[in-house]
């Protein structure tokens, strides 16, 4: 399967959520020629059950903020579920040779891997992720944001999530999404930068470690140096 | 000039293809999709026409550019950061022919206050902004422009983006017409060609980008792409991986240590001030070909009308600057003027600009803050009314024409059309097709 075909399943044409879907991790295996290919790697990941969801809400995005391709993985668990996955990786690769902050070869071919997955999902009856009107599951990788560089000839690929990569509150609350559970480690700055704003809309968070219920959160204020 | 929709039952195809092989690789900003429904077409007429503005105002932008390398004290007025002031000196062994000068300048189809063209194969005359009937004066030599004058808006003189957009984008969208009566000027094969033309067969061109940022290496993979086909070896470096002995540049990157025979420069000028790479000081008298060249920093500021009157008593010749860009001031001269907005000295993808209707939520009282709290770093602007072009189904959009130049010669298109009168950065990117003329 190319990232092309691979995408156009991850972003399922009549969804209110696929546009958000970022090309970049389908796009760099194949690009130009220079970056490190590992197209026909095995991912040896299984899909994980979902301890933290007692039952489909519709008026409940999810942010999957977890390392490497595990938000993969808890995102097609979700779909099962009923949430539309949209993946959001942004990070680019370096070039074969150099060595990167931020490894997202995984999770370039767990995309592959996964839109098999989804394709089979959809083979189903009932397949309530693939529903125009399934609530998105945003997926991203909390290794995004590691900065440190042991040494300047370091390529730094490190990226965050901006406030123009997802859709406004107003789109969410326009389309019934009233509450947002993010399921990771912890809210990193980025995301505080953007569900404050959020927040301030009327829309309520809450947060999982993936094992416990999600408990309500109140996201800080960002400090000023963080926007 | 006209809008075409592309046809629903194909959109989706093409937008795919815009997005894999047209290096888009950030087709949604917010709610926006960034990849327009439509193709804009330009007749022969106003493609030469353009050309041949865009031209003179890369030939004025680089007279200016010499006289003010080598009068520093005329660069007082442009007020440019300390950091980039203390390092002007460095510029005297600028060298113009050894570097690829590469500027786009945003065009405007404007309904009013026209400017004035005799015929598009003159000169610019009588370049005035008046009230006078458009239709007396403007006798454009061709039908289809009857109804249009152009305003500029800026000029992208440091780094201006949109590469593949003014590329593979009219490559794909000329896909969706069988008639041949469409074509279009390829930004990437005259840029390669330029470098083709200054940096030794085969040589290593190093380009400087702000890694972290997917939307930044889009265009940078698009470059390198076309610069590896040409022969070159290509690096994607941040602005740290140079440093500079000798005064050439020499690329750090792990695995790709090494003299650069050229440099690509996609990090803004004033942007490395505040990343502070270790010596970067050395982009400014580096005699690595370099593209932009610190050099560009002069016309980038929107402060650069200011310094006109002075570099007309040195010689150079700004008669389609004057014409083309609306009147220019300082914030504290426009007090009591109506009809001016204020745009940040180094604004980029329309960013900052205070008309009101094209601003989100309360973004316009934010501006109006700002500008009062930090005067100089704003200027006002005339206020120019753009002409909205009108789809088969009625719907208007504003457009923006951004057009190439490099090394002195026309090098294509870059647009992007929005239903309000500010292009930013929710504006969405639209091919460009020339139409050929009918004989």
């Amino acid at each position: 399967m190319t990232g092309r075909e691979a995408f156009e399943i991850w972003a399922q044409p009549d969804s209110k959520w696929s546009s958000w879907v970022r090309p970049v991790a389908f796009i760099m295996p194949e690009c130009g020629g220079e970056c490190r290919e590992e197209s026909n790697h095995t991912i040896g990941i299984d899909i994980p059950d979902i301890l933290y969801i007692d039952e489909f809400a519709a008026d409940t995005a999810i942010f999957v903020d977890r390392c490497g391709y595990s938000g993969i993985n808890e995102g097609l668990a979700l779909a099962g579920l009923g949430w539309c996955p949209v993946p959001l990786y942004n990070g680019t690769n370096e070039q074969s040779g150099a060595m990167a902050l931020v490894d997202n070869h995984g999770i370039e071919n767990a995309l592959i891997w996964g839109a098999g997955v989804l394709n089979t999902l959809s083979l189903k009856d009932d397949a309530p992720s693939l529903k125009k009107d399934a609530p998105p599951a945003f997926l991203l990788d909390s290794n995004r944001r590691h900065r440190y560089k042991p040494d300047v000839s370091v390529y730094d690929n490190s990226w965050d999530l901006y406030n123009q990569d997802i859709p406004s509150p107003e789109y969410f609350t326009a389309n019934g999404i009233d509450k947002i559970i993010i399921s990771g480690e912890k809210i990193h700055k980025d995301l505080r930068v953007i569900f404050h704003d959020f927040q301030k809309k009327g829309i309520r968070f809450f947060f999982t470690d993936g094992y416990g219920k999600p408990e309500e959160v109140r996201i800080r204020k960002p400090l000023w140096w963080m926007k | 000039m006209k809008l075409i929709s592309i046809p629903e039952s194909e959109y989706a195809k093409y937008k795919n293809g815009v997005i894999f092989e047209g290096y888009k690789w950030d087709p949604q900003y917010l709610d926006n999709n960034t990849i327009a429904k439509h193709v804009l077409i330009i007749s022969e007429g106003e493609h030469n026409e353009l050309e041949k503005l865009t031209e003179k105002l890369y030939n004025e932008t680089v007279q200016a550019e010499m006289v003010l390398c080598n009068n520093l004290k005329l660069t007082k007025s442009l007020n440019l950061p300390r950091k980039i002031r203390k390092e002007l000196a460095r510029m005297e062994n600028y060298k113009k022919e050894k570097h690829i000068r590469l500027m786009r300048f945003d065009f405007h189809p404007v309904a009013d206050g026209k400017l004035v063209v005799r015929e598009f194969n003159s000169d610019v005359v009588d370049g005035q902004w008046d009230n006078s009937d458009a239709a007396d004066e403007g006798q454009w030599n061709n039908s289809d422009a009857a109804d249009g004058w152009w305003a500029i808006s800026e000029v992208n003189s440091d780094v201006p983006g949109g590469f593949a957009e003014a590329s593979r984008m009219p490559a794909i969208a000329g896909g969706l017409f069988t008639e041949e009566n469409y074509c279009y000027k390829d930004f990437g094969e005259i840029i390669v060609n330029a470098f083709v033309n200054k940096v030794k067969t085969g040589g290593k061109i190093v380009l400087v980008h702000c890694t972290s940022y997917s939307d930044d290496r889009q265009a940078m993979q698009f470059l390198g792409d076309s610069f590896r086909a040409a022969g070159f070896q290509v690096i994607y470096a941040a602005a740290d991986h140079l440093r500079f002995r000798e005064n050439k540049a020499v690329c750090i990157l792990g695995g790709y240590e090494g003299e650069a025979d050229a440099i690509f420069r996609f990090n803004p000028l004033e942007w490395l001030v505040d990343i502070k790479p270790k010596r970067w000081n050395g982009y400014f008298d580096t005699v690595t070909p370099s593209c932009n060249h610190p050099v560009a920093v002069f016309a980038q500021t929107k402060r650069f009308p200011l310094v006109w009157d002075r570099l007309e008593e040195f010689g150079v010749d700004l008669t389609t600057w004057r014409a083309l860009l609306p009147e220019t001031i300082e914030v504290k001269d426009a007090k009591n003027l109506d009809n001016f907005i204020y745009k940040p000295v180094y604004g980029r993808v329309g960013e900052g600009i205070s008309i009101k209707e094209a601003c989100r939520e309360n973004e316009y009282s934010k501006i109006l803050k700002d500008v009062k709290k930090r005067p100089k770093k704003y200027m006002a602007q005339k206020r120019f009314n753009s002409r909205e072009l009108t789809d088969e189904n009625g719907s208007s959009f504003h457009v923006c024409l951004g057009s190439y130049c490099i090394d002195g010669n026309a090098a294509g298109y870059y647009a992007r059309i929005s239903e309000k009168p500010r292009i930013d950065s929710s504006a969405a990117d639209i091919p460009v097709l020339i139409e050929k003329s009918v004989i």
